[in-house]
């Protein structure tokens, strides 16, 4: 790798998603780990935050309070709707501004990609789905999982900048709002050598959400997995879950059964990564591909009937037994009791 | 019309077992498959290739000589040619580094109108070399995709979002990732499998002296990441395995859970 002036690089950027009411949860968690991770450097650093999309600039003060530094802004109709070759120039583009010396970006679907992207045009490493960020000596460590999070690896791009992660939402903490904190508003203006004109959106179609509690947030998840065994059964886990305002997370086969229409609650490496204060994994067989999507729960309770399942080697307390012979009981139980 | 699909070989993630002490992956025994997206990446492009005359389609793989099970599996499928790049200098190449192999393999095909990648391999996880290698052609690319149609010179896609999705219509040449949603991938044809072990020209080996990639920009050493260590995550959580009948666990666990401050039991007359 040719090597580029490094210490021509300095602060953090970040990059997220957010909807029509503001930053997301993703974007937040990772302005939070970029504040951890600013106040480990020895030298002078700034998060620079990056929004792109129409009228965003009302979402600055926001990420100032979650400890972003400055917000680049890169606004205009055609950002309304997310177009890669656009998106990709409006990120090169902003790095080749700000020239950070690291970047991360969320692991949306959106964001992977364009990640990857310009981390071609800008020669420079990229790291996916980190788990863990942090300072050897000088040495900026990414840590990324393999074979589904079975062993994790350190990664280090010493020669090229900006050092450039994704991260899955639910990985980091996000920072203590501070409302007084005030942030610089940058706004960019992109031109786009690259875009490809006949790109085209066609149409952009949302699911209609539920009233549920959204997973990544929740402080008590419930999660079943195939032993749970059929549709009628699963209700008892969103009765359960409705008992302290939690939500119902699955896994892979579970969603496969068609036991909940919820892709965007399955748990685990293609899924989300949960941290709830309690999670109570029912039927579940402890793959890995799912047990890593489970970011340090205070409390994780398993129920299994195979004495010898996965799960208990990450739970906190196990129970082997048939599910339905203790889930009915607890279910009866705390209906009755109300918060003191 | 030229479709390219790239493929990897990887081991059975299921069947992977880990070595504690160095952190380092126990191989011997693991079966090897075809990377279970690029499956659905080969499945679409032969059903673009059932669907008309004048489909030629080139399966592309870099990998170690035991990858040419795959490319021999994936030939069998109904691909028209396969394609195993495997040179030493490849060795340890990063996303990046990967990425500018295949780029240069595929300038060296030449003509092309769509290629099609699985989304993510199940070894790494990282998803970023279909969309590395658009990159470096400087092609549109369409990631996550669960539908493809085909509309004269176009394209239009139907690309998963974490909340739904959006149809895009794109020019050719174009570089597509698939996800599982896209198809059910076929099952290789007995005549097809002893074929596809048969020497010609429809079963490539090329190292890169055919492909003349940049030696500065491949392999280990010229990768822009390296993985220093590897490891195994600690778990080091301590389980009590309850004991007794079933009411009295469940009187257990109501205990610990109104014990926890972060957790709200609010009950059935609060909803
Ligand atoms: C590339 C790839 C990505 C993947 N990504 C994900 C992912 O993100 N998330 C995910 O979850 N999976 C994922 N998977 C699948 C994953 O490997 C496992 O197959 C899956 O997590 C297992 O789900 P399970 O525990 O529900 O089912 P099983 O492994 O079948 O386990 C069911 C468990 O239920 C128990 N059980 C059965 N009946 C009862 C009963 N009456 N009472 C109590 N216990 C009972 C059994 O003892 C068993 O342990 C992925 C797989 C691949 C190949």
């Amino acid at each position: 790798m040719q090597q580029q002036e490094t210490q021509k690089y300095s602060g953090i950027l970040v990059y997220g998603s957010h909807n029509d009411e503001g930053p997301s949860e993703g974007m937040l968690e990772l302005l939070g780990e970029a504040g951890r991770l600013q106040r480990q450097m020895d030298r002078p650093c700034r998060v620079h935050a990056l929004l792109i999309g129409d009228d965003v600039q009302r979402f600055a003060p926001e990420l100032g309070w979650n400890g972003a530094d400055e917000v680049i802004c890169i606004e205009g109709e055609a950002y309304r709707d997310y177009r890669p070759d656009l998106y990709i120039d409006a990120l090169e583009a902003a790095i080749e501004q700000v020239k950070p010396e690291i970047a991360l970006i969320l692991a949306t679907v959106q964001g992977s990609e364009m990640a990857s992207s310009a981390a071609v045009r800008l020669r420079t490493g990229l790291a996916a789905h980190c788990v863990e960020l942090r300072f050897d000596q000088d040495a900026y460590v990414q840590v990324v999982p393999a074979f589904a999070g079975k062993i994790l690896g350190d990664i280090y791009c010493p020669d090229t900048r900006p050092q450039m992660a994704t991260i899955k939402k639910g990985m980091f903490e996000r920072a203590e709002v501070d409302s007084r904190r005030t942030c610089r508003v940058r706004m960019l203006e992109v031109v786009n050598s690259r875009a490809f004109d006949p790109i085209r959106l066609i149409s952009s179609v949302r699911d209609q959400k539920t009233e549920d509690v959204d997973i990544g947030s929740a402080e008590v998840v419930i999660g079943g997995g195939l032993g749970i065994g059929s549709k009628e059964h699963w209700e008892q886990l969103e009765q359960l879950a409705s008992l302290f305002h939690g939500a119902v997370g699955c896994t892979r086969p579970a969603l496969d059964q068609g036991w909940t229409e919820r892709e965007d609650s399955m748990i685990g490496t293609s899924g989300a990564v949960i941290h709830p204060a309690l999670y109570m994994s029912i039927g579940i067989s402890g793959a890995a591909h799912h047990t890593c999507g489970i970011k340090d729960p205070k409390l994780h309770i398993a129920i299994n009937r195979d004495p010898h399942a996965a799960i208990f080697a990450t739970a906190d307390i196990g129970v082997a037994e048939e599910w339905d012979t203790i889930l009915p009981l607890l279910i009866d139980r705390l209906a009755q009791r109300k918060e003191a | 019309m030229k479709i390219i699909v790239c493929i990897k070989q990887v081991p059975d993630t299921n069947e992977v077992r880990i070595n504690k002490e160095t952190g380092t992956l126990i191989r011997q025994g693991v079966p090897s498959i075809i990377n279970p997206d690029d499956m659905h990446a080969i499945e679409q492009a032969l059903r673009i290739k059932d669907s008309r005359e004048d489909v030629h389609v080139t399966i592309l793989c870099m990998g170690p000589p035991q990858a040419d099970v795959a490319i021999r599996e994936a030939y069998a499928m109904g691909a028209d040619k396969a394609i195993l790049l495997s040179d030493r200098v490849f060795a340890g190449s990063d996303t990046w580094a990967t990425a500018t192999i295949l780029a240069a393999a595929i300038r060296h095909i030449g003509e092309y109108d769509i290629i099609l990648c699985g989304r993510q391999a199940i070894d790494g996880d990282t998803a970023q070399v279909g969309p590395e290698v658009a990159e470096f052609l400087g092609l549109p690319q369409v990631t996550y995709v669960q539908g493809l149609e085909i509309t004269g010179s176009t394209v239009v896609v139907t690309r998963a979002t974490e909340d739904g999705y959006m149809v895009i219509e794109s020019p050719m040449p174009v570089l597509l990732t698939a996800i599982k949603d896209l198809n059910e991938p076929r099952y290789p044809r007995m005549k097809a499998i002893y074929a596809a072990y048969e020497e010609g020209e429809h079963i490539a080996f090329w190292t890169n002296a055919d492909i003349q990639a940049d030696l500065s920009q491949i392999g280990v050493k010229n990768s822009p990441t390296n993985v220093k260590k590897s490891f195994v995550p600690e778990r080091s959580r301590t389980s009590v395995e309850l004991t007794g009948a079933p009411a009295e666990m469940a009187g257990e666990l109501i205990k610990r859970l109104a014990a926890m401050d972060s957790v709200k039991i609010i009950g059935r007359d609060a909803t």
